[in-house]
């Protein structure tokens, strides 16, 4: 095809040309266009298709406030839907396709709807697909979304990465246009650690797309020059095709970075996009104007667009919209689009202005106080009808320009619930006082509606700036603009109209407005909802002001009285994968390794997640094919001889300071100030209201010396525990705390040969037999022939067994020295599932039955809780309710039919009751199959649980439909008197 | 001398060093950290012992003082009076002893050698690094700053040893992960 509407000029490089395909046609383009004025230079118009009625639709705009020319983008995994022409940039290769169509975008079988329109209104699905409920899922909702598809998802995952950062500035300027480029140079000169960011890939932007001079210089060779100044300055950073998706507290600005869409593919190593989160001391809005459109009958046909839309396109862009043109406006700034494009050799067909006093032009025919009536044209205007005082005149033109006046942007300046404020001047919305902290407005976002005004506000506010972070403002010597009218007169919509297009993405006409007024959906943000006015992906930006006008007119009110619905980040569509950044797969959230994890994984072993930790869940041996298999040849080995397991992630701190003593006495629930140096001791720290918080040991190494232990799971929450007591309870003790969970080292060696092993590595000068190193020992010892270590006679397993730390560093070694040492003895690793399974046999609890509501006297060990000191939690654990006697109470539960197994989460009920909450005994925190038993057994709590040995009761658990009976036992199925840790 | 041979945060025997983007990156192995937690009421004679230590005035909040060379110890703020000696590491097994002694009771001591990892990052563009790494503000932290922060959710120090050379010290467990994000950043900082 050629570029049939490819004028001269422009600010393209045409000594670049591009090659790229629109559903499978091949075109050419050149370095600088856009997908979309690409197409227009190739004569393409029709570019989408509307998402309700499917109708033709073409470019509205030349930027990212597009509803109408959205397109599927690129190939395969990198298939982006929903992506606007209008500021995609091309590249050699692109493919697009139009979307929401079906078969083809010139033929769409769903363009049955538009036919259908009367009952397609808005509310229709409301109305009509209320009943038979049962069809919502399964019918409606599937036939809904085929029919109302924008644009398929590739279903594969996004082969790209992206990054996250940080921005730190003094003054972020928030669009590159003339006025955000005068403020930039004003504070650039000035010193002032400036951002200046702009959605577009090229600085200037209303100046790029205008013929107007400043100075001596044409606008967009002034925005050249002004942003190589810019570049140059190493306190300026200049960030182009950066769009500031959102205003948020603090004066934070979330800024996406788009590093890599204007290439076909990232380079290799960097990411698609960034999303930068900026801090900055003060930020200035110049986001200039965006215009909006003048509801007609069937004014969204292909080839009509936004008379400053039309003139950029020409302008920067040099692709003609249509070969004869008319514009259709209410305000002087369209008719420059006349002047443009007749400069440029497009046929003028006519202006129609809705005022009476439009300027007046020889070059072509201006029609004064007409407007457009209707549209004709399926697939692209062919012509149109022209209403004025005389009568209907029909003109037959290929493209038509609108301009309702313009609406300065001030969607971010509202992020943060601002509500802007009316200006009759303009006819529009500007910026309030209620901004975002830090944020000034200025230029066309600001209501300065001349290029000179813009930036001269925006200069003097950037030297306001500058002077309030303390540098010398350095004027920014800004040339003369040539003057240009801006003169409006409000005119919303013709008279009479019924399918005149508000919101052209989301099918929302001047009838369905009245729909909703007539059914009493006025206030404005269930108006939105009835409609979906301004629910697009474009948010409404170009359709939003003329709804409520409509709203307006029909209740009577003014415009502001009307209001605007709440402005949201993102400010543009956004990918999801910008915010995820490089959390995803794999690194989705940081690891944490155990000092053995190389070597585990040497083993083979298979890991589990626990808080941030990878554990070794088991070992499996060749020849073993399920994991119960390995665990239960573990828990037989450890049992039978000896096994090891990496316990290094539970929680280590080191507590100094003549008080400790004295502060842990107070923390834990039991006695701690008599503790003699050398010794180790169990502890129940019970929260404020007496609830226990976490178990675990204390080793009393000095006088003001001991380690507490936490479990894996609480040992964040008990130092954060510990410090605010330390800090804010008792200042007044001396007590130091630190963590030392990542210091050492730490291995359960545990079973009857534990000692002997140990034997083998703890240096002979240490006595460990069991009368130099008794139960609950602990002291400094050396290993492997003089490495510090520290040794603890603690078992969790309920064997004989000793906890052996060493730095960090020498894990790995010590748990390979560990191994060598136990080959004689058959030693085994084992995992978390092992030592599951044996404390479970051996009744310890652990994070399943310290769950958040249990007391001591719940777990069996109210007599831990002293009754003559005070601790914390020592008064609400006294509480009436928390001391009856017929409370629950943890107890072994073991099933009458051996095969039976006893899960947990599985409710007890007396035998003979009815299955139901009011008759609940109980229920079963752990479980697992005991090899030591050959049977399954589990911990619970049962009320009254302690009188209960011996009674058989129901195990039910209706949503697995398991219900049989279980005998209740003591929760220590191995070695009750504790024999084997003593020995 | 035991038998026990020592590996890297990273798990490796010899310190791993990367060279992306005009970046080098290197862990350290050779510093030894110690927690100084002054006792009750004794915040300014241990800063004073810690001066002498350091060969300089005790840091304030945001800082570290002395020098992390060969044959000099430097001491990183981390609360009020509270500092982490940074020494070289010579035997791991004598410095809290040696310590001990210094201090005469005066300060808890806890040795956090092997708690940490440490990576010392050199190249021109440190700045742009810590940008895609952490919130903080590159132009704050100036040679002598040293600070907490978070780097992809993981609790780590920065410290500044100069414009071209910055200590990144995180949780030795994550050595991976933090070792993952700095490099990806170190690939990814060309911008």
């Amino acid at each position: 095809m050629t570029a049939s509407n490819r004028l001269k000029g422009g600010m393209i490089n045409r000594r670049k040309p591009l090659s790229f395909s629109f559903d499978g046609k091949v075109m050419s383009g050149f370095d600088g266009d856009t997908l979309a004025s690409a197409l227009l230079a190739n004569g393409v118009k029709l570019m989408g298709r509307s998402f309700k009625y499917h109708r033709p639709r073409g470019p509205l705009t030349a930027g990212s406030e597009e509803p109408n020319a959205i397109v599927e983008l690129r190939e395969g995994a990198r298939r982006e839907p929903n992506t606007r022409a209008t500021v995609a940039e091309l590249y050699d290769g692109l493919t697009a396709r139009s979307q929401n169509r079906f078969p083809s975008l010139g033929f769409d079988m769903m363009a049955i709807n538009d036919r259908l329109s009367n009952f397609l209104t808005a509310g229709f699905y409301y109305k009509t697909f209320m009943w038979p409920a049962a069809f919502w899922e399964k019918l409606y909702e599937p036939v809904i979304r085929h029919a109302a598809g924008l644009g398929r998802a590739s279903v594969e995952p996004d082969p790209d990465c992206y990054d996250k950062g940080f921005l730190h500035c003094d003054l972020l300027i928030i669009g590159a246009g003339p006025a955000g480029l005068a403020a930039a140079l004003t504070a650039g000169r000035s010193g002032v650690d400036v951002v200046l960011a702009d959605e577009d890939f090229l600085a200037g932007g209303r100046l790029n797309a205008e013929t107007h001079s400043l100075g001596d210089d044409g606008g967009s060779e002034w925005a050249a020059r002004a942003t190589a100044e810019l570049a140059a300055m190493p306190n300026v950073r200049l960030m182009m095709r950066t769009t500031v998706i959102g205003a948020f507290d603090h004066g934070i600005y979330g800024l996406v970075e788009r590093v890599a869409d204007h290439l076909a593919a990232p380079v290799d190593g960097q990411p698609r996009q960034r999303l930068w989160r900026t801090y900055t001391k003060s930020a200035l809005l110049c986001g200039g104007a965006i215009e909006r459109s003048i509801a007609f009958e069937n004014n969204d046909r292909p080839g009509i667009m936004l008379a400053g839309a039309m003139r950029a396109y020409a302008n920067r862009w040099a692709s003609a919209a249509g070969q004869k043109v008319a514009i259709f406006a209410n305000n002087d700034d369209a008719h420059r689009t006349a002047r443009d494009l007749h400069r440029k050799g497009v046929a003028i067909a006519a202006v129609i202005d809705t005022r009476d006093h439009a300027p007046a032009s020889t070059d072509y025919e201006v029609l004064t106080g007409a407007t457009v009536t209707n549209t004709k044209g399926r697939l692209g205007v062919k012509s149109i009808d022209v209403t004025t005082a005389k009568g209907v005149r029909s003109f037959d033109v290929d493209a038509l320009g609108v301009s309702g006046g313009w609406n300065p942007n001030v969607h971010l300046s509202c992020h943060m619930r601002g509500r802007p404020q009316w200006d009759d001047r303009l006819a529009a919305f500007v910026p309030s006082g209620d901004l975002p902290k830090g944020m000034v407005v200025a230029g066309a976002a600001n209501g300065q509606m001349t290029t000179s005004a813009a930036m001269a506000e925006a200069a003097a506010i950037a030297a306001t700036i500058t002077t309030d972070l303390g540098h010398k403002a350095v004027k920014a010597d800004l040339p003369q603009a040539s003057d240009e009218s801006a003169d409006v007169s409000a005119f919303w919509f013709v008279e009479g109209t019924q399918r005149g297009w508000l919101d052209q993405q989301n099918d929302v006409t001047v009838k369905d407005i009245t729909l909703a007024h007539q059914e009493n959906f006025r206030s404005v943000e269930h108006l939105k909802r009835y409609t979906t006015l301004g629910m697009a992906t474009d948010q409404g930006k170009t359709s939003n002001v003329g709804g409520l006008a409509i709203m307006a007119e029909l209740a009577g009110k003014s415009i502001p009285e009307v209001g605007t619905t709440i402005y949201r980040p993102p400010y543009t569509p956004t990918a999801i994968g910008v915010f995820a950044g490089r959390s995803r797969d794999q690194e989705f959230r940081p690891v944490r390794k155990t000092p053995s994890h190389n070597w585990a994984e040497e083993q083979g072993a298979v890991f589990v997640e626990a808080g941030m930790w990878l554990r070794a869940q088991w070992f499996p041996k060749e020849g073993e094919t399920h994991w119960r298999e390995s665990v239960d040849r573990e828990v037989i080995t450890t049992r039978g001889s000896v096994g090891v397991c990496d316990v290094t992630t539970l929680g280590k701190i080191d507590v100094q300071g003549k008080d400790a003593a004295t502060f842990l006495n107070r923390i834990y629930c039991n006695g701690f100030a008599k503790l003699a140096v050398g010794k180790t001791r169990y502890g129940l720290m019970l929260r404020e209201d007496g609830i226990v918080m976490d178990d675990g040991t204390a080793a009393r190494m000095a006088e003001d010396h001991f380690i507490v232990t936490t479990t894996t799971a609480n040992a964040v929450g008990v130092y954060r525990h510990m410090e605010f007591v330390r800090q804010v309870l008792w200042p007044d003790l001396d007590v130091q705390i630190i963590s030392t969970t990542e210091s050492w080292a730490q291995f359960a060696v545990a079973g009857p040969n534990s000692r002997k092993l140990l034997e083998k590595i703890v240096d002979p000068d240490h006595d460990i037999s069991n009368a130099g190193f008794p139960f609950m020992a602990c002291g400094n010892i050396t290993v492997c022939g003089g490495l510090n270590a520290r040794l603890f006679r603690i078992s969790f397993s309920g064997e004989l067994a000793y906890e052996i730390a060493v730095p960090t560093r020498y894990g790995d070694a010590m748990i390979r020295a560990l191994m060598e040492a136990g080959e004689e003895f058959g030693v085994c690793p084992y995992g978390t599932e092992a030592l599951g399974v044996m404390r479970i046999e051996k009744g310890h609890a652990t994070a399943n039955e310290l769950n958040g509501t249990t007391t001591a006297l719940n777990l069996g060990l109210g007599r831990m809780v002293s009754e003559t000191k005070d601790f914390i939690g020592a008064t609400l654990s006294r509480r009436e309710g928390l001391m009856a006697d017929d409370g629950l109470r943890l107890v072994g539960l073991k099933p009458c039919e051996p095969n039976n197994p006893v899960p947990a989460g599985a409710h007890l009920m007396t035998a003979g009751t009815r299955v139901d909450a009011k008759h609940d005994q109980g229920y079963v925190t752990s479980a697992c199959y005991s090899p030591s038993h050959g049977h399954h057994i589990a911990l619970g709590y049962l009320k009254s649980g302690d009188q209960r040995m011996g009674e058989i009761i129901r195990l039910v658990s209706p949503l697995t439909g398991v219900e049989h009976d279980v005998e209740v036992t003591s929760a220590h199925f191995i070695d009750p008197k504790g024999e084997r840790l003593r020995a | 001398m035991h038998s026990l041979k020592a590996v890297t945060p990273l798990g490796a025997s010899a310190p791993v060093v990367d060279e992306i983007n005009g970046f080098t990156m290197r862990e350290v192995v050779d510093r030894a950290l110690v927690s100084v937690a002054a006792r009750k009421g004794q915040d300014k004679a241990v800063a004073k012992i810690l001066a002498k230590l350091i060969d300089a005035p005790t840091p304030q909040a945001g800082h570290f003082g002395g020098a992390m060379t060969k044959s000099k110890s430097a001491a990183i703020w981390m609360a009020p009076a509270q500092w982490m000696l940074d020494a070289p590491m010579k035997s791991r097994d004598d410095i809290t002893t040696s310590l001990a002694a210094e201090f005469g009771g005066k300060a808890s001591l806890t040795d956090q050698s092997d708690a940490w990892c440490r990576f010392e990052i050199t190249g021109p563009q440190i700045d742009r690094l810590c940008s895609l790494l952490c919130a903080v503000d590159p132009r704050r932290l100036t040679a002598g700053c040293a600070t907490r922060s978070s780097i992809e959710h993981i609790g780590a120090f920065l410290v500044r040893l100069g414009r071209t050379k910055l200590h990144v010290i995180g949780p030795r467990s994550s050595a991976a992960s933090l070792h993952h994000a700095i490099t990806t950043a170190m690939t990814s900082s060309v911008y």
